[in-house]
């Protein structure tokens, strides 16, 4: 059924040119050569074997002028109106080239008193317009999954084709390679891939709602997914970037996510995908898998019937415990940089992930939110008890502390600096207070963190509100007491690496508090500025970026710091058993340091291992070759 | 008499029955014993005596033991074999040098250790750290009222010719300590 080089036979057969064909598609009288040709071929009992031919020819022009019409638009239904354009154009042009009636040329009677092989040439037709269809939208689906909800009549389109042809197969090898040439690759931003991967799970499960597709083209984005390092982070902005919370509501599902959607309206509440009245639904509407979409791969029909994104995405992981605590983080990041402990939309995003999630699992996060009420209310207490009882004495203090418990937070930076001996003073005061309030408990400051707000005054004018970290606040304290600081001797003042003070330093210099300035042997010197200037705000943006840098190198050293517990485990394994490859450490660490408790167990994948081995190599903890460790200078 | 012998018969498959799950159940506790006894002993962080299960097994460990400063053996590591009873903690895992390159009063030729808390002695308080501990200690200080190397024992008193014939008893081992 395949056309090969029919052109030619097309021309032989009305025996005019491809122009006068498609002059003939329109309707009108048959030219008088074609009929002429097909009573002879008739005469002579021909006919059989000119039928391949035509087929074959309307199968090129079909192809043609689908292609023309319809490739490349999504926005409008297509399927029906060609089929139509069958009927009417068409398929009298195959009565009158095969049949004898000359008269049967209006389509109308045609369809009421076809023949018995006109018939089966229409459905021939009308199925072989489908399955181009099909391959057309399966060759652009990409596209239309970029342009989903746009595209949303093109999906439907083939929805209605693949009823009749059957081509899942088809979409997952040409989607999954669609997606491997052109959207999986190093150069794609992870929220763009995360985009698009949400899209794709919509408009698949508008395309096939028992998810089987949707399942065995997902297996190769969530593969590379994983492999990003910072895709939950993605996720979690996603959800908790307030535009898009629809990321909660059902998909697909049809009639069974209205239900659910309205019950939750009447509930106003977030839709509870195990709702019964939601299943209900799902079950009348159940049918049949396909088979052809080869979906045994992965996950149960359990997975495969999520109701949500959310859930989807969650399951790239395949367990909620790296989501959550990648969520944990996140957290932890977004409440210490706050000062305000404002935290009413973080409560309503920890609610929105426990429904998900269950309590238990998000415990430590609830705990974390409770923190930081609390240390609103302490603060305020501890600030009303200096302002009260010292009076005019000492002052009220202007310390505001976030007191965290150390066990359900995420591991904090630990380094420390030498702090001003007034700060240093005052926190003095607010711990002997705190423990006064809260003993047994004593508190355990982490200078690294935190913000400091800073009236920064000079000669000639003062800059008010300056917020910056507590390390920045206290260099630029520094030079207020000294006018001029080469870096090594600042760096020991306070205790730190140079490179660190460099860093530090660069907001001030770049705001135009203070200069650089060379000494006579080449080292580096920096300078209070004498004034103002119009230095201020204007050079701000580099210091942004160094920032981010920072963020970046801290979440990988925070990865790292947490994986020590396995590094006992690693020299013990490596001590006893001489050598071994990555794989072996990962799989014995999987067996040996099992989830139990309030321990999330070894769950890092093989990837973050070899880079933690590595990092011990660095460290001369292990040695590293043909692809074996072992435990450094034993030989 | 019939029915009298149905009740002990009928006694009898019972309580076979209900023996058959204790062992499973009890495998899942010696598992979960040997995990957390593996977890401490990584964090303990004590020098001189590690072990670790030897492949899929959590039953069956390696374990590596110096000696104790001080003593002859000082400077030298010996590999052990453990292996535990499905028992266990109850009763004493088999505990070997392996290979049997220990040159010593109380271990014999194949590997095997005279030590009264691996044998009558045992008992569940005992873990694997306190195991090793007690080989390492054992190592510097033998029991040379029965000895299972006569030769070793006959030479201890001597301490500078024991660790001659130490020596000279490692190197002469073909795979020494180490194993492919």
């Amino acid at each position: 059924m395949e056309s090969g080089g029919e052109p030619m036979d097309t021309d032989d057969e009305d025996g005019g040119g491809g122009g006068g064909l498609r002059a003939l598609w329109g309707g009108g009288p048959a030219p008088v050569q074609l009929r002429r040709l097909s009573e002879a071929l008739r005469g002579l009992r021909w006919m059989p074997l000119a039928e391949a031919s035509v087929s074959a020819m309307l199968q090129a022009h079909l192809r043609l002028s689908l292609r023309e019409r319809c490739a490349g638009r999504f926005e409008s239904c297509v399927m029906e109106r060609q089929l139509d354009w069958i009927d009417a154009s068409v398929l009298p042009w195959v009565s009158a080239a095969l049949e004898s009636g000359a008269d049967q040329w209006r389509a109308r009677d045609l369809l009421t008193a076809a023949s018995a092989p006109l018939k089966q040439w229409r459905a021939r037709l009308r199925f072989f317009f489908m399955q181009s269809l099909a391959g057309m939208r399966i060759a652009e689906l990409f596209d239309i999954l970029v342009d989903f909800p746009d595209s949303t009549p093109a999906l439907d389109d083939l929805h209605a084709c693949l009823h009749h042809t059957h081509q899942h197969a088809d979409i997952v090898q040409g989607l999954g390679e669609a997606l491997e040439k052109r959207l999986l690759k190093p150069g794609a931003e992870t929220h763009q891939i995360l985009e698009v991967y949400i899209g794709m799970i919509r408009a698949l499960r508008r395309l096939d709602p028992s998810g089987l597709t949707l399942d065995a083209v997902s297996e190769r984005v969530r593969a590379y997914l994983k492999l990003r390092p910072d895709t939950v982070k993605q996720i979690v902005t996603t959800l908790t970037d307030p535009d898009s919370s629809d990321l909660l509501e059902p998909v697909g599902g049809g009639a069974a996510a209205e239900v659910v959607q309205e019950a939750a309206a009447d509930g106003d509440m977030a839709p509870d995908p195990d709702e019964s009245r939601g299943d209900e639904a799902a079950m009348l509407k159940w049918e049949p898998e396909p088979v052809t979409a080869d979906g045994a791969s992965s996950g149960g029909a359990a997975a495969r019937r999520a109701p949500d994104v959310l859930a989807i995405l969650v399951q790239i992981y395949g367990s909620k415990a790296t989501f959550v605590n990648e969520f944990r983080k996140m957290l932890s990041e977004k409440l210490l940089a706050s000062a305000s402990h404002d935290t009413e939309k973080e409560v309503r995003n920890l609610e929105l992930l426990k429904k998900r999630f269950g309590d238990a699992a998000l415990s430590a996060c609830e705990v974390m939110l409770t923190d930081v009420a609390e240390s609103r209310r302490i603060s305020r207490s501890i600030q009303q008890h200096f302002g009260g009882v010292s009076g005019g004495g000492e002052g009220a203090t202007l310390i505001d502390a976030t007191v965290v418990s150390r066990l359900c937070w995420p591991s904090l930076p630990t380094d420390t600096f030498t702090l001003p001996a007034g700060v240093k003073k005052e926190m003095a005061r607010f711990e002997k207070q705190f423990a006064h309030i809260k003993a047994p408990r004593k508190l355990v400051w982490k200078p690294s963190l935190g913000t400091v707000t800073l009236d920064v005054t000079f000669p000639d004018g003062s800059v008010g509100d300056v917020q910056c970290k507590p390390l920045q606040a206290t260099i630029l304290l520094r030079f207020g007491a000294q006018q001029r600081w080469a870096l090594a001797d600042l760096a020991s003042e306070l205790g730190i690496a140079t490179d660190v003070v460099r860093k530090n330093l660069s907001i001030w210099l770049n705001r135009g508090f203070i200069s650089e300035v060379r000494d006579a042997g080449g080292g580096a010197v920096f300078e209070a500025a004498t004034s103002l200037g119009a230095g201020d705000e204007s050079r701000h943006d580099a210091g942004e970026d160094e920032d981010g840098d920072a963020v970046a190198s801290l979440a990988e050293e925070q990865r790292i710091a947490e994986m020590k517990v396995y590094e006992q485990y690693v020299i013990g394994m490596l001590t006893n058993l001489e050598s071994l490859p990555v794989q072996r450490i990962h799989n014995m660490l999987k067996m040996f340091v099992p989830a139990s408790g309030g321990d999330r167990g070894y769950d890092c994948s093989e990837q973050e291992l070899q880079r933690f081995l590595m990092h011990m190599v660095e460290e001369a903890k292990l040695e590293h070759s043909a692809g074996q460790y072992r435990i450094a200078g034993r030989h | 008499m019939s029915a009298s012998g149905a009740f002990p018969a009928a006694a009898g498959t019972s309580s076979s029955k209900a023996g058959a799950p204790a062992p499973a159940a009890s495998g899942q506790s010696v598992n979960k014993r040997l995990q957390s006894e593996l977890m401490s002993l990584m964090m303990g962080g004590d020098a001189g005596i590690s072990a670790f299960p030897d492949g899929d097994n959590i039953f069956q460990w390696t374990g590596t033991i110096t000696g104790g400063a001080g003593t002859v053996y000082e400077g030298l590591t010996f590999k052990l074999s453990l292996k535990f009873p499905t028992g266990y903690p109850y009763e004493a895992p088999a505990v070997t040098f392996n290979p049997p390159s220990c040159f010593h009063p109380n271990v014999d030729q194949y590997g095997n250790i005279c030590l009264d808390i691996l044998k009558e002695k045992w008992s569940a308080v005992y873990n694997v750290r306190t195991i090793l501990l007690s080989i390492q200690s054992l190592l510097g200080d033998p029991n040379l009222d029965s000895p299972l190397n006569g030769h070793a024992a006959s030479l201890w008193p001597n301490q500078a010719d024991f660790k001659k014939a130490l020596l000279k008893h490692k190197s002469s081992l073909p795979s020494g300590e180490r194993r492919p």
